[in-house]
C-alpha cells in the first residue's frame, strides 16, 4: 500500500468526537458578512448616528479605549531574552527561495572576518525631528516566543510637511548585533532582544533612530481587507500563476480584487522570484489598504480598530501612543506616502557566511541615500 | 430513538435494530459513502454492507456513539471498494485528489533502511494527538477533507467561509501534520 493510503486509512481512526464534531450537516455556518447585509443595514444607521454622537461627547474616552486595545511591552519582554551564548545561524533554507535566486551563481564564500563595517553614526541619520516607527512583522501564534521577524519595514513621518516613507529592510542583510551578539542577519534581533534589540541594531547600522515599534502579524491583515471588502492587485503574468492555487479558477494577469488570505498569499510569494520582490508585494498591499482606509465609513474603522489593535503589540507607553495619534491625525487626510527597498542596486553583495545566504550592505551609501533620498524632508 | 435503546435492540437480536438504524443514521453514511465513491447505488450497497457488518459485530462491541462507529465502517468499505474498482477512472472523486495532498504529509525515508514501518495501534495514537494539537476550527476542516472526503467548494459552503480560507487552513494542516509525523519518528 502506498503511504499515504495508509495515511488516509488512519485518518479513518480518529477519535469518535472528532468525527462527530465534523459530520457535514452538523456545523452551523458563521455569519456571512454579506448574508445578514439587509438586517445589519437598519442596525448601521442607528449606530453610525450612535457613534458620532459618542465620538463627539466623549472623543477623548473612545481615543483612550482604542489605545488601551493594543497590548504594550515596556522593555519588550525582558525576560525571554535569548543570551549572546544560544545564538544560531540560520543555513541555507532551499523552501523559502526564489527563482530569481536559483538562477544567480552561488554567492562567493566569506568568513566574518573579511567584511569591513561603516563606522558607527554620530548622530541619526535623517535627523531627530522625524518620527520613525518600525513595524515587524512576524508569523506568531498566541504563546509562542519571538521569532525571527519576517518583514521590517519602517514608517518615517515628517509632521511638518506631512511627507511619509514606508521603506523595507530586507530581511537577508547581514548586519551588526549589538549587546555581544555575532554579526547575523538583520532578521535575528527581534527574535533575540525584542524592541530594545532590533532598534540598536537599526541604529548601528543604518543610523536610524527608531522611536516605536508595533509587532504584528501579516495574517491580521486578512481581518482589515475582509472588512474592507477586498483589495484591487495587479498580478503579473507570473503572479497568476502562482495565485492560481489560492484563487480557486485560473487566474489571469491583470487587476483582481483579493480576499484576506488572497492577498495574504499574494504578499507571501517568493518562489517565483525573490525576496526584493516580495518586499516589493507587501508595500504595494499596504499602500492599497492606506488608500482605500481613506475612503472607509466610521462603521468600517471601527471594526478595523476592534479587530487590529488587540492583535498588535507595541514598545510605546499610553502616552506616547496619544502623542503618536495626535501627529497622524490631522495629517491623515493629506500625506504623501513614498516607498523604498534597502538594500538598493549597488550597494550590497551577496555571500555565504557561516553557510547562511545573505546580502552584505554597504552600510555608507545606505546612510547616504536614506538622508538624502528616501527619508521624507 | 436514542442510540443506547437501538444497541440494545442489536444486543437482543431484534432486526428492528437496522431498521431504526437506517432511519436514524442511513442518510449519514449515504453521505459518507457518496463522497468517496460519487455512484448512488454503489453507496447504496456500501450501506447495506455497514449495518450487516454492524449487525455482525454488536455483540460484542457496545460502541457509544453509534453514528461514528458506522460512519468509520462506511469509511472503510467505501475506500475499499473505491481501492477494488479503481473508481479514479469515474474521475470528480475527492479521493484521489485526498491522497494527493496527503502525498505531501509523508515524511521523508529514514536514513536507516532497516528503520521498522510504524504500526498501527502507534500511528492512530499520533494521529488522535495530532488532531488535538489543531485548534477547532483548523480540525474542523481537516477532518471534512480527508475523513469525509468533501470538496473544497463544499466544507467553503457549509462553514459560510471563502475557498481560499479553506485552502489555506489545510495547506498549513498538512504542513503541521507532515513535520509532525517527522518529529515523532513516523514510518510508514
Amino acid at each position: 500500500m502506498k503511504k499515504n493510503e495508509r495515511l488516509l486509512d488512519v485518518i479513518g481512526d480518529a477519535n469518535d468526537e472528532y468525527i462527530s464534531e465534523s459530520a457535514p450537516g452538523k456545523v452551523k455556518k458563521k455569519r456571512k458578512n454579506h448574508s445578514f447585509a439587509k438586517r445589519f443595514a437598519l442596525a448601521a444607521v442607528i449606530a453610525v448616528f450612535a457613534l458620532v454622537l459618542l465620538t463627539a461627547v466623549t472623543g477623548a474616552a473612545m481615543i483612550h479605549h482604542y489605545l488601551g486595545l493594543i497590548k504594550t511591552v515596556e522593555g519588550g519582554e525582558p525576560e525571554s531574552v535569548i543570551p549572546p551564548e544560544n545564538e544560531d545561524f540560520e543555513a541555507y533554507d532551499p523552501d523559502d527561495v526564489g527563482a530569481d535566486d536559483l538562477a544567480a551563481p552561488p554567492a562567493p564564500e566569506k568568513s566574518p572576518e573579511d567584511i569591513n563595517w561603516a563606522s558607527d553614526v554620530e548622530e541619526p541619520v535623517g535627523g531627530s525631528e522625524l518620527l520613525n516607527i518600525l513595524i515587524i512583522g512576524q508569523d506568531r501564534r498566541e504563546g509562542e516566543p519571538r521569532q525571527r521577524s519576517d518583514s521590517m519595514m519602517l514608517v518615517s513621518i515628517n509632521t511638518e510637511t506631512k511627507k511619509v516613507s514606508l521603506i523595507s529592510f530586507l530581511r537577508d542583510m547581514y548586519v551588526q548585533i549589538p549587546s555581544g551578539y555575532s554579526d547575523n542577519r538583520l532578521n535575528v534581533a527581534y527574535k533575540y532582544g525584542g524592541f530594545p534589540l532590533i532598534k540598536e541594531t537599526f541604529y548601528k547600522n543604518f543610523g536610524i533612530e527608531v522611536d516605536g515599534c508595533f509587532e504584528c502579524d501579516f495574517f491580521d491583515f486578512i481581518d482589515i481587507i475582509d472588512i474592507l471588502g477586498g483589495v484591487e492587485i495587479t498580478l503579473t503574468e507570473k503572479e497568476a500563476e502562482h495565485m492560481t492555487t489560492y484563487m480557486g479558477t485560473p487566474a489571469e494577469a491583470g487587476t483582481h480584487l483579493l480576499t484576506g488570505e488572497q492577498a495574504l498569499a499574494y504578499a507571501r510569494i517568493r518562489k517565483i522570484d525573490s525576496d526584493f520582490q516580495r518586499t516589493r508585494r507587501q508595500r504595494t498591499i499596504l499602500m492599497t489598504l492606506f488608500n482605500r482606509m481613506k475612503s472607509a465609513n466610521i462603521i468600517e474603522l471601527h471594526r478595523i480598530a476592534e479587530s487590529i489593535l488587540p492583535k498588535l503589540l507595541t514598545d510605546m507607553d499610553d502616552s506616547m501612543k496619544l502623542d503618536l495619534l495626535t501627529k497622524l491625525l490631522p495629517m491623515a487626510g493629506s500625506m504623501e506616502i513614498a516607498t523604498y527597498s534597502v538594500p538598493f542596486e549597488g550597494a550590497y553583495e551577496a555571500a555565504t557566511i557561516r553557510k547562511m545566504q545573505v546580502l552584505v550592505p554597504d552600510l555608507s551609501a545606505i546612510r547616504d541615500k536614506l538622508e538624502n533620498e528616501y527619508l521624507p524632508k | 430513538m436514542d442510540d443506547s435503546a437501538i444497541v440494545d435492540l442489536y444486543l437482543s437480536r431484534s432486526e428492528n435494530a437496522i431498521d431504526e438504524t437506517a432511519k436514524k443514521y442511513g442518510g449519514y453514511c449515504m453521505k459518507v459513502a457518496e463522497n468517496i465513491l460519487h455512484d448512488r447505488s454503489d453507496s447504496e450497497e456500501c450501506v447495506n454492507d455497514t449495518y450487516l457488518r454492524a449487525w455482525n459485530s454488536i455483540p460484542p462491541h457496545k460502541p457509544k456513539m453509534l453514528g461514528t462507529f458506522l460512519a468509520k465502517i462506511t469509511r472503510n468499505l467505501a475506500i475499499g471498494k473505491y481501492r477494488g474498482e479503481n473508481a479514479q477512472k469515474r474521475g470528480g472523486g475527492q479521493v484521489a485528489l485526498a491522497l494527493d495532498e496527503l502525498a505531501e504529509c509523508v515524511p521523508a525515508d529514514a536514513d536507516d533502511p532497516a528503520e521498522k514501518v510504524t504500526d498501527d495501534i502507534a500511528l492512530r495514537v499520533a494521529i488522535n494527538r495530532f488532531l488535538a494539537s489543531l485548534s477547532d476550527d483548523a480540525r474542523l476542516i481537516f477532518m471534512r477533507r480527508y475523513w469525509y472526503l468533501c470538496s473544497v467548494t463544499e466544507i467553503a459552503d457549509d462553514l459560510g467561509v471563502g475557498e481560499s480560507r479553506v485552502k489555506m487552513s489545510l495547506l498549513r494542516s498538512r504542513e503541521k501534520l507532515r513535520a509532525f509525523l517527522e518529529k515523532e519518528g513516523i514510518v510508514l
